[in-house]
């Protein structure tokens, strides 16, 4: 059996050698979208549309930090809320992921949205509804940040 | 029978480490973090954790992108490339008799949009990592998946078939390399 593994993990080895080189080189061409994206110095938005390829994703400008604070203070809190997180495991669009890992303007690490409902990484976690005014407020910072289409847009909006 | 044999004696060959099949612990996977938010439907099908969001053929050389995705020739061709093994409905995917068994998977792709894995997990039923979301065993209905061909899919309406992946049983350590 050894005789038969080996060939074909190492011709495997030497695929793997050129495939990283091709898809270095074939990266440096196009498909910005499908590349995992480092993450920034600011709030970084993933709006959470796919399965298999990398999630659009985008920085909110520092100007609407203040916008997406206000936002948080008028939601209002949801005791009632049921489930470890708002963001549901389905095929689709699953909501937006608000990533914050330098605490930019005082803001949580962590902040989920889906639906309505709003999900805070805190000490103890937690959980807010606002009807929905913050997620339509991170659906036009993607649309003027280009990160979502037309038939995104579409996706987001069915129920 | 004895190229049912063949065959399995020949992937068994093809992984490093023994093949066997996961049980459904999603814990691994569900950890609200780095694990969850950097591993996708191929890396939890394929019980390989990368942190990289993995993708089909990149592994083996090839980028896929969304212009692949109008229908599932080429997502499988590379996934084919990745040393994954197409095989049919019907039937388990090989194994020597008592361990070394392979994992069945099964792929769907959402025309022009993107593709998503299955996995058969040790108890008979499929279950699934939607993007960085959780893991989980049902499907977009809330039902447990007995059959991914009539689960509910929601977009991903184009059922492409099966494949058979070397496993592990103990989750995060598959033997296929994907990155």
């Amino acid at each position: 059996m050894n005789t038969s593994s080996e060939p074909k993990s190492r011709a495997r080895r030497l695929a793997s050698l050129v495939g990283v080189l091709s898809a270095f080189l074939a990266s440096c061409a196009s498909t910005r979208a499908m590349q995992p994206t480092a993450a920034p110095d600011g709030v970084e938005v993933r709006v959470l549309l796919f399965s298999g390829r990398p999630d659009p994703t985008f920085v909110l400008p520092e100007a609407r930090l203040a916008e997406l604070t206000r936002a948080l203070n008028s939601a209002r809190e949801n005791r009632e809320f049921q489930g470890e997180t708002v963001l549901p495991s389905r095929l689709g669009y699953k909501g937006f992921l608000l990533l914050n890992p330098a605490r930019q303007a005082g803001l949580p690490t962590e902040i989920a949205v889906y639906r309505g409902d709003i999900e805070v990484a805190a000490e103890p976690r937690r959980f807010l509804a606002d009807g929905g005014a913050l997620e339509q407020w991170l659906v036009e910072r993607a649309q003027e940040a280009k990160a979502i289409d037309e038939r995104a847009l579409q996706w987001i909006r069915q129920r | 029978m004895l190229r049912s044999m063949l065959v399995g004696l020949a992937l068994v060959a093809g992984a490093s480490g023994c093949c066997s099949t996961p049980s459904y612990t999603p814990a691994f996977w569900n950890d609200g973090g780095q694990v969850q938010l950097n591993n996708n439907c191929y890396n939890y099908s394929n019980n390989v954790r990368t942190d990289t969001f993995a993708q089909p053929g990149l592994a083996s050389g090839h980028v896929l992108t969304w212009t692949d995705l109008a229908d599932c020739t080429v997502t499988a061709s590379y996934a084919t490339a990745d040393g994954l093994d197409p095989w049919p409905a019907t039937g388990c995917c090989p194994g020597d008799g008592t361990f070394n068994h392979h994992t069945k998977l099964a792929l769907v792709v959402a025309p022009n949009w993107d593709y998503h894995w299955y996995r058969l997990d040790a108890n008979g039923l499929w279950t699934h990592k939607p993007g960085g979301t959780q893991a989980t065993n049902l499907d977009n209905s809330n039902h447990p998946i007995t059959n991914p061909e009539t689960a509910d899919r929601g977009p991903y309406t184009i059922f492409c078939g099966y494949f058979c992946s070397c496993s592990s049983s103990t989750e995060g350590a598959g033997h296929e390399h994907i990155q």
